[in-house]
């Protein structure tokens, strides 16, 4: 009896030590193992997003090799394109900073323009846009991956967990704005509407069938009667996937009139904060465009001379959802987003008066008036002749 | 394909080695609560370790779970509206290439039957965060 209770007793220490030592080992091995996991985290993220850019290469690839090159040349084509880079003006002198920063941004869609042009020679007006849309989301998605792909290998070579901790906690969030980079493509490529076409919807709806002239570089534009005052309502060209020029077309009409305008009404997607519903409506003063900068210098620059009041209406939606194919609660705003259009107008101008309705964002997927298909491709080639 | 049948074979050695631990964390508790009478601290220990082991294999479980639930793809079902020139009555189908707003197609009217319909809206149905998880 008492052997056996020092047996039981022996193991009991035994077990302890075991114990012990187990704990000990676990806190040497605990961040080792951590910086694994977070490791093997990343590396699954990683294949995911080389898929995500692989995938969307081949639907491009497939797209422009029906329209004049084989695939292998558009292949060769597409892989130069992806390392594209844009270096930002210098803005230690500001000094003509808009313009500088213009310049390069025309060059970057010349160049885009003519490399497309160069991978599917046969694509028209439209599909060139589109395709260049679509080259744009593969530029983005390609980034992400190289950027990801070079913390993991950065905290393999050194070790560093804050390398690793860093990408692995911001890893839901890239992966969702690849797949809707990812998303983005069948969009582009389909030549449906996103969520930032919003703008240029509310201009079809205001423009119906009303006779359309091209303003400005990819900017078309049509004249109502909205309660006796003439309104100009300006969109991208579409339905090919074009953002135009609409300062440039604003700042046209506003000197081709010696200013002679009563009021501009801009309509433009915003990003909603989190807790907002999709598809909100919102109103505000000031030039609703999310361009880089040079567009919504030359609006501001050309109301502020001949002091015309510019007025916003906002449609907010997620940042994903603006380049994604857009939301049901998004199209629906539309209707809504007219009526009040139309009620500023008659509560905030006078019968006999000119006004600029601009619907700013991408066009794709949004024809340039009401009309049967044949017949916009006639005119989209007369416009361009 | 042969990848999918690779995928296959991992889930069910993964099912395997969870059902081995649910077993032997079972055991475990069972052993622990027999000596648990003669409150020996090597009976404690069994039924502590039994938790745990059935613990980790409930978690692996749920992510296992997890994971195939995320593999399966969402339908990205893109809808097109159209609204009958004549008497205005709207109908919705599934989009096709090459449809744009604004265009009026010779698509007939159910109601009245024009053959003149004009795409109202192009929308996705399939809410964001399907769509993009
Ligand atoms: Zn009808």
């Amino acid at each position: 009896m008492i052997s056996l209770m020092q047996l039981g007793g022996q193991q009991d220490w035994l077990s302890w030590i075991l114990f012990i030592v187990f704990i000990t080992i676990l806190q040497f091995y605990a961040q080792k193992f951590q910086i694994w996991k977070w490791m093997n985290d990343i590396s699954n993220a990683l294949s995911q997003l080389k898929s995500y850019v692989n995938d969307a290469s081949n639907t491009f690839i497939e797209e422009a090799s029906k329209l004049g090159v084989s695939r292998e040349e558009a292949d060769k084509g597409l892989s130069r394109l992806k390392s594209f880079f844009i270096i930002e003006p210098v803005s230690l002198d500001p000094n003509g900073l808009i313009k500088r920063l213009e310049h390069i941004i025309d060059g970057y869609l010349d160049f885009l323009d003519r490399e497309v042009s160069r991978i599917a020679p046969k694509a028209d007006e439209n599909k060139r846009a589109n395709l260049r849309d679509q080259l744009e989301g593969i530029i983005v998605l390609d980034q992400i991956y190289r950027v990801v792909r070079h913390y993991l290998i950065l905290g393999k070579r050194t070790q560093n967990w804050i390398y690793i901790a860093q990408i692995q906690m911001m890893l839901p969030e890239i992966l969702r704005i690849a797949k809707a980079y990812w998303r983005a493509g069948e969009a582009f490529r389909r030549g449906l509407p996103i969520g930032d076409s919003i703008g240029p919807l509310v201009a079809l709806n205001l423009i119906g069938n009303a006779e359309v002239k091209e303003i400005a570089p990819d900017v078309v534009g049509a004249e109502i009667d909205i309660e006796g005052r003439r309104v100009l309502v300006v969109k991208a060209k579409g339905p090919g996937g074009n953002v135009g020029k609409p300062g440039e077309a604003i700042e046209r009409i506003i000197e081709s009139r010696n200013g002679n305008i009563a009021r501009i009404i801009m309509i433009d997607a915003a990003a909603k904060l989190e807790g907002e519903p999709t598809g909100e409506i919102a109103e505000g003063v000031g030039a609703a465009i999310g361009d880089p900068g040079p567009e919504k210098w030359k609006i501001e620059q050309a109301a502020t001379k001949h002091g015309i009041p510019v007025d916003s209406i906002v449609i907010k939606m997620d940042q994903l959802e603006a380049i994604t194919v857009m939301r049901p609660e998004i199209a629906k705003a539309a209707e809504e987003v007219v009526n009040r259009v139309k009620e500023a107008i008659v509560n905030r101008t006078r019968p006999g008066d000119y006004i600029i309705v601009a619907g700013i964002g991408n066009s794709i997927g949004v024809a340039n008036r009401e009309e049967a298909a044949h017949l916009i491709e006639v005119e989209a080639e007369g416009i361009a002749a | 394909m042969s990848e999918e049948r690779r995928r296959e074979s991992y889930m069910i050695v993964f099912f395997f080695i969870i059902s081995i631990s649910i077993l032997l964390g079972a055991v475990l508790i069972w052993v622990g609560l027999q000596g648990a009478p003669s409150g020996s601290i090597n009976s404690m220990m069994q039924f502590l370790f039994g938790i745990i082991t059935i613990a980790v294999a409930a978690k692996m479980m749920s992510d296992l779970m997890k994971t195939r639930e995320k593999e399966k793809e969402h339908k990205y079902e893109v809808v097109t509206v159209l609204q009958c020139k004549n008497c205005g009555v709207k109908m919705e189908r599934p989009t096709r290439d090459g449809e744009y707003v604004g265009m009026i197609t010779e698509e007939k009217c159910q109601k009245c039957g024009t053959s003149s319909m004009i795409i109202r809206f192009i929308y996705c149905k399939t809410p964001l965060e399907q769509a993009v998880s």
